[in-house]
């Protein structure tokens, strides 16, 4: 681990990924302190106002402060991110376990329907589920984490074929241990690599799906702050007060720039075929 | 491997440049494609000026939603009305002062409370060329009051017991009981006079348009122009002033504000904001009336709570329709009741009502009183495709916390906004309401328990009582202070909270001249010239 964080520091590039994904969950967490207003308080005299000392990033069209609003939706963002991403993650390792280890009919059954889900675009597929689920923040994180699932499943199938084959395994299996415990104790912790590193990856994914559902109407409702609804209300007004939309995009640029980063960096740590 | 990583990380950023820049370029490229189809027709109509030494002029107006259909009988959709109400002719019209004018009928007189007897125009042509008599009104109403065609506005004329042509040129109507609201009704642009003939052949006229108006159909090419030209045997002198006229569907703001701004379009509808940036535009006024619509919260009347006349009172008194005025519409918007300001001495000053009085004292009083002074939670739903229904929402949920209701925010995509509203599968919805040219539809129409639009459940004997009877009655002066009985009841009632009135705005280029923007006709342009 000591070894791991070394190596992490030592990569520039992962670096940068890194403290750009600590401040985005300093900033989430400490989203109380940092803000000065609270996200949905309209200051009615100071409607659509740009940046000043008072206003940082200026104000929108109720006189909400645009700083603390883009604050409290990286609050917004990290939360869909992750409980999205873990409940694809929980399901595809569930399924991906399952269907690699004792492939035959399960596997087939499993991966005809991830088949079936990765047929349709992401985007598609969340609008669908949403459409059906009725627009809500809670809705919005089943939604992606449905549309991560297979994804997931696919990955850790493969990965349990490469490990199966191994001779550990085999005698594992041939001195009478109990299935549960082969895949729990053996092969389980020997497809973690990969997992982590799609973790990190579907992250962003996750975050930019969520943005994008919100702009659309059906991710997170106002006035809760997520970059995307702030990205819908903007639009009307791109051209009268350009802030508006330039703070919230900046937020979502950066933000899935440095978990992208910070995936490709720990993607090339951990394969084993990149060690030196 | 290092290098590997900076490369890569070189690369993300290239890659992520080139997306912003084909983002761009999209945005940019499909306002090349709009500047390239009116270019073309640009120099096309400039060809055709030269050819023409009498200089061809015309009028070209962005529309914000393709017409969903021409025929006038059938299409409510205002991206529909604005076309055909230039193509069919109706019996009477609204004059500037909105009274009622002569159109085809040359005149019409009451033989008594249930007899109403037209005289047309003589040697007036439809566009084929066929000319129209009163077989053609008498078919037309007809088709109207069909239950096979179904016609959004067969309730207007229900009052018609039978038609008769009495002459080639005289048409008398028998109502069945006295109807106040019949000619203002029949200045609607859907109570157009169609031709038989056209209607057979085509099975419907939403392809085609056949009519005796201003100017006649020349071509629709869908989600981009439907072009108009020229009536030149229209029966009323001088008019239309211009050659042609031709309606661009552009459906984002962005695009019809720089298509004004650059000359693309003479004229085109914008909001409040768009308004004040074109102020400093030096070739664009902005013209605005005051619009016959206004914005309402719709209570479902049978909800547990929300059924609670008190604790609707309550709400209407934490609402402050002034704030929202100034934040959703930008100031541009008068507080409202349910008969809109711009109907002049039919709508009451609501200001003076005492549910207005944003008295927050008073409606945590009312609560109490309801038994719900720990306030409660509800659900407004808007449309997501209306920008300023969903900030009314927010300004709702903002104001009503003060008293206690913590309100969420639901917003539904357009289609199943509809069904909600037909259904009223919400229990608060934020929505917008045309009242109409005459007070019957703002109070009858919406209200009555009879009523085709009134969804929410109201449901009071004595309210419709009042309400029938101004339709019924003839007399002016009587009708409105029924009418003023009737509103200041359904303010006390509050089955919907009325909020306000919007200004709408239409930036034009001042290459054109004489044209004015009315509250029932935004688009009177038969008059207007090009320099």
């Amino acid at each position: 681990m000591r070894d791991f964080t070394r190596k992490i520091i030592e990569d520039k590039v992962g670096l940068v990924g890194l403290i750009g994904v600590l401040l985005v969950v300093l900033l989430a967490v400490f989203a109380p302190i940092i803000a000065p207003y609270a996200p949905d308080k309209m200051h009615t005299m100071h409607t659509m106002e740009g940046p000043s000392s008072q206003f940082l990033f200026g104000t929108d069209e109720f006189g909400r402060d645009i700083f603390s609003r883009v604050v409290y939706g990286a609050q917004v963002s990290l939360q869909v991110g992750l409980i999205a991403v873990g409940i694809g993650a929980f399901f595809g390792l569930l399924f991906g376990l399952l269907a690699g280890f004792f492939q035959g009919k399960i596997d087939q059954i499993i991966m005809r329907i991830m088949d079936v889900f990765f047929a349709f675009p992401d985007i598609l597929l969340a609008l669908t589920i949403v459409a059906v689920l009725g627009p809500s923040l809670t809705n919005t994180m089943i939604a992606i984490g449905i549309v991560f699932t297979p994804v997931f499943t696919r990955l850790i199938r493969s990965a349990v074929l490469t490990v199966k084959e191994n001779e550990y395994i085999t005698n594992a299996e041939a001195v009478g241990v109990s299935n549960t415990k082969i895949i729990v104790k053996h092969i389980a912790p020997n497809v973690m690599a990969p997992f982590i590193v799609q973790i990190t990856l579907a992250l962003s994914g996750a975050i930019l799906t969520e943005a994008g559902l919100s702009f659309l109407g059906l991710g997170v409702q106002p006035p809760d702050p997520s970059w995307g609804v702030m990205l819908n209300e903007s639009r009307s007004y791109m051209e009268v007060a350009p802030w508006m939309m330039a703070f919230p995009v900046t937020a979502i640029i950066i933000t899935i720039f440095c978990f992208n980063l910070l995936g490709d960096s720990l993607r090339d740590l951990l394969d084993p075929k990149l060690k030196q | 491997m290092k290098n590997n990583k900076i490369l890569l990380a070189l690369f993300a950023i290239t890659f992520m440049m080139v997306l912003v820049a084909c983002g761009g370029n999209e945005g940019e490229t499909s306002g090349e494609t709009d500047n390239e189809n009116t270019e073309d027709t640009n120099t096309e109509s400039e060809e055709s000026n030269e050819e023409d030494s009498s200089g061809e002029q015309v009028l070209k107006i962005a529309n914000d939603q393709e017409p969903a259909g021409l025929d006038p009988h059938i299409t409510p959709a205002h991206s529909s009305v604005r076309v055909y109400s230039k193509i069919y002719s109706t019996l009477v019209r609204f004059d500037e002062n909105m009274e009622i004018a002569s159109d085809f009928a040359k005149e019409w007189d009451w033989k008594d409370d249930t007899t109403l007897v037209f005289q047309l125009r003589e040697g007036v042509k439809f566009h084929n060329g066929d000319e129209v008599t009163a077989e053609d009104v008498i078919y037309s109403f007809e088709r109207i009051l069909d239950e096979e065609t179904g016609s959004h506005i067969a309730s207007y004329l229900s009052s018609i017991d039978s038609m008769e042509a009495t002459d080639t040129y005289e048409v008398t109507f028998h109502l069945a009981s006295p109807d106040a609201t019949l000619l203002t009704n029949l200045t609607n642009s859907s109570a157009a006079i169609v031709s038989q003939k056209v209607v057979e052949e085509n099975g419907d006229l939403q392809q085609v348009a056949v009519g005796s108006g201003p100017f006649k159909l020349e071509e629709w090419v869908p989600d981009n122009r439907v072009t108009l030209t020229k009536n030149e045997d229209y029966y009323v002198e001088g008019q239309p002033a211009v050659d042609k006229l031709e309606y661009y569907t552009m459906v984002e703001e962005a695009s019809r504000l720089s298509a004004v701004r650059t000359g693309e379009v003479d004229m085109t509808t914008v909001t409040a904001q768009s308004a004040e940036l074109l102020e400093s535009e030096e070739n664009v006024n902005v013209m605005d009336y005051q619009s016959l619509e206004y914005s309402y919260v719709g209570f479902d009347m049978n909800h547990e709570i929300l059924s609670n006349e008190k604790v609707r009172q309550a709400l209407s008194l934490a609402t402050n329709r002034e704030a929202i005025a100034d934040i959703v519409w930008n100031g541009q918007a008068t507080v409202s009741g349910p008969i809109a300001p711009s109907m002049g001495d039919w709508s009451i000053d609501v200001k003076e009502h005492e549910l207005y009085s944003n008295d927050l004292d008073q409606a945590r009083q009312l609560l109490e009183e309801a038994d719900y002074g720990d306030g409660f939670e509800i659900e407004i739903t808007a449309a997501s495709t209306y920008a300023d229904m969903i900030d009314t929402a927010q300004i709702l949920q903002q104001q009503w916390a003060e008293i206690g209701v913590d309100a969420s925010i639901k917003q539904v995509e357009w289609g199943e906004y509809i069904d909600i509203w037909k259904n009223t599968s919400a229990d608060v919805l934020v929505g917008r309401n045309g009242s109409g040219s005459d007070p019957d539809r703002a109070m009858n129409y919406f209200f009555n328990s009879e009523g085709s639009a009134n969804v929410w459940g109201y449901s009071d004997e004595e309210y419709d009582e009042i309400v029938t009877n101004g339709k019924t009655t003839i007399d002016d002066a009587e009708r409105k202070e029924i009418y003023v009985k009737a509103q200041n009841h359904l303010l006390e009632k509050s089955p919907n909270l009325f909020l306000v009135s919007p200004k709408n705005f239409v930036a034009v280029r001042d290459s054109v001249e004489n044209y004015q923007p009315y509250p029932h006709n935004s688009e009177y342009i038969v008059e207007t010239t090009k320099k």
